[in-house]
């Protein structure tokens, strides 16, 4: 592998010039975040693995034209929330699935796990379990909702780079992170006796 | 302010970056309003919820990295073979079209002076995974349909100019057509790395002439093979160095050159319109 310690700057010089190794690298890099971002947006492995190989493709294309106005993992966000979003367009314009189908994700057998905070087995059940009703929750929010929601709490991305990465304005994140938290509480309303909702 | 109007504030009150007169404001609207408040305070205890989404772990794929390789050297590798004319960099010879020969539609035909065994019939293009070439209708093709990904090298021989380095991903057949704009014969050597499989592609020339007599490589020897019989000739896992001397002259030219390898131990078949050396 050519440049592993290199910064992510000096490495997207080289693939301007033609350096594949140099690309290698990035992906070796930014490919796993890249996945578990993807996974978060679409909870099932192989829509995952598809999103991030399109996306990885686009920034190959797109790289001698990057112009480093952002860092790259930034760009990667963009890149991977369009893709996304193009893959579920392609989807509702041949979907034909009946209104009470359930998200495709939740039957792919991919399982979520808490790192283990130090509680007792009651404790760990109960937070296992509201975590995977938010999980399923979000799923229920319309796509770009999701990923602004994913960005923040879970990428820990700044309302700074969100806006950067989706090329909207802040004020425009900030409002609607606020309404798709609002809409996730009232999706929650059901399972009140997880969340103290009351 | 109205209940919607104060979901507008909820986030920012408490991420604490409404600006003091705003958060007077909000603040006094919470106590004003018990249903507000209320409905405030449920949103404050979700927002906590959300803030351990975080620690959420997601499945970690192994292979992640080699798909999105494997996808932009397939992607890469298509790009070029669209590109057309391939290694040879020019536009297939017309004069390929006057050498077919009339000869069957499929199979193998020798038509050299010894009948071919089927010890040596099971190494001739086609087999499993190797580099195949082929001429039908006039056209030439490099076809590969590797087991496991694989490195080939590409070199233009005339000129001893790398043209292609090229991995084909495992189980991406590759089909790519082959060329020559030279007014001359021209060479390439098709290596798979890490194997013993090498191909030297000779194609005739746009005006080709005749090299009846001569002495040289077995690459000379397959470049005027190709311009005085106007055949594309493939020269299988051989390094294409031995000398060798021809006379093409005489009643039937081209069994006289394929006697002119036999001294050699070599051997050349015809498959479709390619001749093809190789070893006894």
């Amino acid at each position: 592998m050519t440049g592993s310690w290199l910064d992510d700057a000096v490495l997207i010089e080289r693939c301007k010039k033609g350096d594949r190794d140099a690309f290698n690298t990035l992906i070796d890099r930014h490919s796993q975040r890249a996945y578990q971002f993807a996974f978060r947006l679409a909870r099932n492995q192989d829509d995952a693995a598809d999103v991030v190989s399109d996306a990885f493709i686009r920034m190959y294309n797109a790289i001698p034209n990057f112009k480093g106005q952002s860092t790259f993992s930034t760009w990667m966000y963009r890149i991977l929330t369009n893709c996304f979003l193009d893959r579920k367009k392609k989807e509702k314009n041949k979907q034909t699935v009946s209104l009470d189908a359930s998200p495709k994700g939740e039957e792919s057998g991919a399982s979520w796990q808490l790192e283990s905070p130090d509680a007792g087995p009651d404790q760990d059940f109960e937070r296992l379990a509201r975590e995977e009703v938010i999980q399923r929750a979000l799923l229920r929010l319309p796509e770009y909702q999701r990923v602004m929601m994913v960005m923040f709490h879970t990428e820990m991305l700044s309302y700074e780079e969100i806006a950067e990465a989706l090329n909207t304005p802040i004020g425009t994140v900030k409002s609607r992170l606020n309404r798709a938290r609002l809409q996730l509480r009232d999706i929650l309303s059901e399972n009140r006796e997880l969340f103290s909702l009351d | 302010m109205n209940l919607e109007k104060a979901r507008e504030l909820y986030s920012d009150y408490i991420e604490g970056t409404l600006d003091s007169a705003m958060r007077a404001a909000f603040e006094a609207e919470l106590k004003r309003s018990p249903d507000i408040q209320s409905d405030f305070d449920s949103f404050k205890g979700f927002y906590g919820h959300l803030n351990t989404l975080c620690t959420v772990k997601v499945p970690v794929s192994l292979d992640i990295e080699d798909q999105i390789k494997q996808k932009i050297d397939l992607q890469v590798w298509e790009a070029k073979r669209q590109k057309g004319a391939g290694w040879f960099r020019g536009v297939r010879s017309a004069a390929f079209a006057a050498a077919v020969l009339a000869i069957g539609a499929v199979g193998v035909i020798t038509i050299r002076s010894h009948s071919m065994s089927a010890n040596q019939a099971s190494v001739l293009p086609g087999a499993a995974n190797g580099p195949e070439v082929s001429a039908v209708g006039g056209a030439v093709t490099f076809k590969m349909d590797p087991a496991a990904a694989s490195s080939i090298v590409v070199t233009d021989l005339t000129t001893g100019k790398l043209l292609e380095r090229v991995m084909i991903p495992a189980g991406h057949p590759v089909s790519v057509p082959l060329a020559n704009q030279n007014d001359a014969a021209s060479a390439i050597s098709i290596n798979v790395e890490g194997t013993s499989h090498h191909r030297i592609v000779v194609l005739p020339g746009r005006n080709p002439k005749s090299i009846m007599n001569g002495k040289g490589t077995l690459v000379s020897f397959a470049k005027a093979l190709a311009d005085t019989f106007l055949d594309p000739v493939c020269i299988v896992d051989l390094p294409g160095t031995a000398e060798v001397s021809w006379n093409f002259s005489g009643t039937d030219g081209r069994q006289n050159a394929f006697q002119t390898l036999q001294p050699a131990g070599l051997t050349v078949d015809r498959t479709n319109e390619l001749l093809r050396i190789s070893k006894h």
